[in-house]
């Protein structure tokens, strides 16, 4: 794994590509522990998550983007894709901006992390960072989009969980594509299934080391608790949607412990 | 009536359909013998040939519409190309009125046939007709166009010559679509060559009425290889189409009295 | 216009190298931006570009040429691209692309129009005529943008102004044509 064009950061012990750019009113950190989030969905709570959230959507703009500089040779459709993905992305960005301040938000309020950006941009390989970046941090974005957008229901603002909503059809066609390409090119040469297999490898290996532990307080007081790590109710339906096998999905709901088990998988089953 | 519906049997109703609709300026006529075929070097020829030309794209024209409202059910990918099509020959069509025009000619000039867009409607399925309306009439129609551009070039006819270097350019990618769409059928279910089969024979018969009387004494051009390979013709295909096309010219020039 | 296929086909071409280029302009811009309104702006233009290199290579494989070809554009045209390109203010990367490059490109495309044949090129006048339709939007949301962000201003005021003439100082844009003209210069 190595970036040799980018600079770099070291974040407890582990080098990742040094942060893109953002503006002086952002204070960027470098962990979660540095990171205010709240569990609950209390106003400022609220605020945090869409602050966030519309964060996460410029990185997955700004890795979209460089792929698209950093891969030339890759094939056109592919291409065209990740061009739509950074359009998407931007949107989703804006929109998240537009709802923040409408929720009496305002840019910077919160610590920002560019931890995505980081591990991604460290792979040299396409193979690699769709895996990690579609396949798995935006996979991740559709299961959480769809508690999220429940959670916003719950407490009234169908205005937020409506703009998630249409934020989750678009991840799900980026999750897609990469699925479909990354099918293509691992039948078409299967060496390219290492390149995948190392990228996740790798992302498993930045995750240990760097994510929160049980008992950690966070920058809001908050402690982590053996609930909070759990991952998100796997969204059964639109992981399918993304073109998931039901092995992958089943291998997701083990990997979570089949907490969640969602009624249209024992309807689909 | 025709100036020889007297002097031939008529056109076998198994073989051809009804005629399309054209307007009371046009006087139709129903095979080669009847139009008015002009030598080579006469005044009329070119005006003639753009009047025929016309007519002709018309006709093209037709058939992609009348497939495209025939056969909603076929994959949108081809669907897509008969669109495409339709529009690039109403522009050919268009093309040529506007040439016919500039040059002194109007529309009704001289008699046309419709025998393509007859011929067209006794096949009932599409593969058939883009075997026969894309692979055959475009392919021969990309031969001629080759040879015909670089006639109009040598004689400085530059408005002609660009005419048929784009309507060539737009033949070729005709004729490629439906090339890959019968690839991908025959690939499925090789059992739809039959209908190829049935479809160009029917044309083959259909031709031997339409141009009795030496409407196919062509020898002055051959096969245009390179456009044909461009348009998904495979090197085997074009092989074959030129060793058709050469033994045919020496048959005619044989009974021209030419060789 | 009176040229063949393949001089058609060169200047659709040059046409699509110059939209994936602005494409990877856009994309490489985008990180090395620090403001969220410029990153989104440019973000959303990402895929404009995209969708016109998308016409118009469809339209090269119409054209006798390979789908999606593209043709690098004559030397001293790359180079106002590339100098274009080079920007590192937000604002000099905006407006050297809306005001300094994209009126000279707007221009092309409508030379073109003007001068080929609507009739016999009228797939390539459609596609020139939806990228043209595209660029009102563009230019309106380039309008916009000091209401959104009214505190950034060029470091560099003349920039787009320096842009747009290097632009209209190439008239020839396409390289085989530049290179058949210094040929005959030459010999």
């Amino acid at each position: 794994m190595s970036a040799p064009a980018d600079r770099t950061k070291t974040v407890n012990g582990v080098v990742l590509v040094a942060d893109p750019a953002r503006e002086p009113c952002f204070t960027v950190v470098q962990t979660d522990a540095e990171l205010q989030d709240w569990p609950d969905m209390s106003e400022i709570s609220r605020r945090e998550r869409l602050h966030r959230h519309m964060n996460n959507e410029t990185g997955a703009i700004e890795i979209a983007a460089r792929c698209l500089v950093d891969f030339p040779d890759a094939s056109w459709d592919l291409r065209m894709s990740l061009a739509r993905q950074v359009a998407d992305e931007s949107r989703h960005a804006s929109l998240l901006l537009r709802r923040l301040k409408e929720l009496d938000g305002e840019k910077g309020q919160f610590p920002v992390a560019n931890f995505e950006w980081g591990v991604t941009l460290m792979l040299d390989n396409l193979p690699g960072r769709l895996a990690v970046q579609n396949r798995t941090f935006e996979a991740g974005l559709i299961d959480i989009l769809g508690t999220m957008r429940n959670r916003w229901r719950e407490v009234g603002d169908h205005e937020t969980a409506d703009l998630l909503e249409g934020i989750l059809a678009d991840e799900v066609t980026h999750v897609r594509f990469a699925n479909r390409w990354i099918k293509r090119i691992t039948e078409e040469d299967p060496r390219n299934l290492l390149k995948v297999a190392m990228a996740v490898r790798y992302l498993g290996q930045v995750l240990a080391r760097l994510e929160p532990k049980v008992g950690e307080t966070n920058a809001a007081g908050s402690t982590w608790t053996e609930e909070r790590r759990l991952p998100p109710a796997v969204n059964i339906e639109d992981r399918r949607a993304a073109e998931f096998t039901e092995e992958e999905v089943a291998e997701v709901l083990r990997q979570a412990g089949f907490r969640s088990i969602l009624p249209s998988l024992a309807a689909g089953n | 009536m025709a100036p020889s519906d007297t002097a031939r049997p008529p056109l076998d109703p198994r073989l051809f359909g009804d005629g399309p609709a054209r307007d009371p300026r046009f006087t139709v006529r129903e095979v080669w013998a009847e139009l008015e075929n002009y030598p080579d070097g006469t005044p009329e020829r070119d005006h003639e040939f753009l009047h025929r030309q016309m007519n002709e794209e018309m006709c093209v024209m037709e058939n992609a519409a009348r497939s495209l409202a025939d056969f909603p059910d076929a994959d949108w990918s081809v669907r897509k190309g008969l669109a495409r099509q339709c529009a690039d020959e109403a522009r050919h069509t268009m093309n040529y009125h506007r040439l016919l025009l500039a040059r002194g000619g109007h529309v009704g000039q001289y008699p046309v046939t419709n025998f393509q867009y007859r011929i067209l409607g006794r096949i009932d399925n599409l593969l058939g007709r883009l075997a026969v309306q894309n692979r055959s009439f475009e392919a021969d129609g990309l031969d001629a166009a080759t040879h015909a551009l670089a006639e109009a070039r040598a004689k400085g006819d530059e408005v002609l010559a660009e005419t048929y270097d784009a309507q060539q350019a737009d033949e070729v990618c005709h004729i490629r679509f439906a090339n890959d769409y019968i690839k991908a059928q025959l690939q499925q279910s090789p059992r739809v060559g039959l209908q190829i089969a049935r479809a160009l024979n029917l044309c083959a018969e259909a031709f031997a009425q339409v141009f009795a009387g030496g409407g196919e004494d062509v020898e002055k051009y051959g096969v245009a290889v390179e456009a044909r390979l461009e348009a998904g013709f495979s090197p085997e295909e074009v092989e074959v189409a030129v060793r058709q096309s050469n033994e045919r010219r020496a048959a005619v020039r044989a009974r021209l009295g030419l060789t | 216009m009176g040229e063949t296929i393949r001089q058609k086909a060169d200047r659709v071409g040059t046409f699509r190298y110059i939209s994936v280029f602005l494409m990877e302009t856009l994309a490489r811009w985008i990180p090395t931006t620090p403001e969220l309104e410029a990153k989104v702006f440019f973000g959303r233009q990402v895929w404009d570009f995209a969708q016109h290199a998308d016409w118009l290579g469809r339209r090269t494989g119409e054209l006798r040429s390979p789908m999606q070809w593209s043709l690098q554009p004559a030397d001293g045209y790359l180079r106002v691209l590339q100098t274009m390109a080079g920007a590192t203010g937000t604002m000099e990367r905006l407006a050297g692309l809306h005001d300094g490059l994209m009126p000279d490109l707007e221009a092309r495309y409508r030379d073109y129009i003007a001068r080929t044949d609507r009739l016999n090129d009228e797939p390539t006048v459609r596609i020139l005529e939806r990228i043209l339709f595209d660029f009102e939007r563009l230019r309106a949301d380039r309008a916009a943008f000091p209401a959104i962000r009214p505190d950034l201003t060029l470091a560099d005021a003349g920039w787009p102004a320096r842009i747009a003439a290097m632009a209209r100082a190439e008239t020839d844009y396409v390289s085989s044509r530049a290179a058949a003209r210094a040929a005959a210069t030459a010999s």
